[in-house]
């Protein structure tokens, strides 16, 4: 029974869902609509699970002096502050200016990282010598001159090559990708509705 | 009889919805088939993928040494738009947890969603008591890291560089972002570092910086590539309806310069 109740739940939900997404009918769009309001309110118990789940995380690495421990004391009392904050002065404002002035700019300063892991990536691209890596390279080196660089002269071949680049070669693999990437996703939501897969459990 | 009577009654389909729908139903059937023919005759062979093939490796690496093993499932969840993702992340934790627990390997996952971590938690947990060893089980072995992907991605790489594990798997849904935990395990000569989503414009990022990506589609392979017989029966339908669109489309384009 313990087996049997969440996979014919399970089953059961995900062929409501199916149906009312292909047909019209007032019933099963109202049970449709019921179902995701459901799922809905089930993630965001979920999010307690989160909250309690890195309270605990990090607890245990500030108990056992685990590396890094001092930061662990940063993120509990910033949890523990947030939610006390939240709780009690959600009308104050404190947690938007908090937002604003100092979760924006700490992530827009992590944000511009990634322009120097691309660049170390490109670099390590071109250690590599393979041919895939090469072309990958030449390709990016030409879409981003194309891009940038002011055209005119000897640099005005750059923005149709850059143009001829992105509407044939580069569009035609990325829909050869998501016509792939779309059989796997339905074959994974097909697998657990036809019960071959039980995540569940 | 009167309810469904009524229920047919007030029942439409547009036509470009059954045609999808009969087109789904010929999918879920060809699945069915091919799936219960890989159980009873045996499973299709399924091209090894360089990803499994190195993380399989491994292994036996973290069982000398004690290292554990890393798995970043990414920015999705669960009952979002990438829980297609999310799922084929949880199957490589579903193997780790098997082989992890009985090697006594740690096996350690770090998320951004909440119901990605209610998967986590329940696939250690069954990896555990399946094996015969429900004390490998810890409750901080699956981490919730943030909500936020940068916020994710910096976290995932510090505890990286913390405790470095001999494989670090990032498998799930990822954009940008995943530069940072992928440049922290580049930081670690030792570690086998392997990658997978299912995003056209993360496949570059994750080309260049692991040793083995896994390219699109790939990621839903995992499963296969891990020795589970009733995966690649949905694997070779998959192939059989990807020749039928590509058949569809190269006709499509031949009939259309005909015609012109």
């Amino acid at each position: 029974m313990r087996r049997i109740l969440p996979a014919l739940v399970a089953l059961l939900v995900g062929l409501v869902v199916l149906l009312d997404y292909f047909l019209e009918n007032p019933v099963l769009d109202a049970l449709g609509s019921f179902l995701l309001e459901g799922a809905i309110i089930l993630a965001a118990f979920a999010l307690l699970l989160g909250l309690w789940n890195l309270l605990l995380v990090h607890e245990r690495k500030v108990r056992r002096r685990e590396r890094g421990w001092p930061a662990s004391i940063v993120i509990l009392l910033s949890t523990l502050g947030g939610l006390a904050v939240g709780l009690a002065g959600w009308r104050s404002g404190a947690l938007d200016w908090f937002y604003r002035y100092v979760l924006f700019p700490l992530e827009a300063s992590t944000g511009a990282l990634l322009a120097f892991v691309v660049v170390s990536a490109a670099v390590r691209l071109w250690r590599l010598g393979s041919l895939e890596g090469t072309v990958m390279l030449v390709v990016g080196a030409i879409v981003l001159a194309g891009t940038l660089l002011p055209q005119g002269g000897a640099l005005g071949v750059l923005t149709p090559l850059r143009e001829w680049i992105v509407s044939v070669p580069a569009l035609a693999a990325v829909r050869g990708i998501l016509l792939g990437v779309a059989l796997g996703i339905m074959a994974t939501g097909l697998r657990v509705l036809l019960w071959i897969d039980r995540p569940y459990e | 009889m009167d309810l469904l009577r009524l229920l047919w009654e007030t029942t439409s389909i547009t036509p470009e919805g059954l045609t999808a729908l009969a087109g789904l139903l010929a999918f879920a059937a060809l699945i069915l088939a091919l799936t219960l023919r890989a159980s009873r005759v045996g499973p299709f062979a399924v091209r090894p993928l360089a990803a499994a093939e190195r993380v399989r490796g491994v292994l036996g690496r973290a069982m000398e040494t004690g290292e554990p093993l890393h798995v970043a499932l990414g920015i999705g969840g669960i009952g979002d738009v990438s829980t297609a993702d999310t799922l084929a992340g949880l199957s490589l934790v579903s193997f780790l947890a098997d082989r992890g627990a009985l090697a006594e390997v740690p096996v350690r996952v770090r998320l951004a969603q909440p119901t990605a971590l209610v998967g986590a938690i329940a696939v250690l947990q069954r990896g555990a008591e399946v094996t015969g060893y429900p004390e490998a089980y810890e409750p901080t072995q699956a981490a919730f890291v943030a909500p936020v992907p940068l916020a994710y991605a910096a976290g995932t790489a510090e505890a990286l560089r913390l405790e470095p594990p001999a494989a670090n798997a990032m498998v799930g849904a990822f954009g940008a972002e995943v530069l940072l935990p992928a440049q922290a395990g580049r930081e670690q000569p030792q570690m086998v570092q392997v990658g997978g989503t299912s995003d056209p414009s993360t496949l570059p990022l994750l080309f260049a910086m692991t040793e083995a990506p896994l390219l699109g589609e790939e990621v839903y392979a995992l499963g296969a590539a891990f020795g589970r017989a009733d995966h690649t029966g949905s694997l070779a339908a998959q192939d059989v309806f990807r020749a039928l669109v590509a058949f569809g489309i190269v006709l499509g384009a031949v009939l259309a310069l005909v015609i012109a």
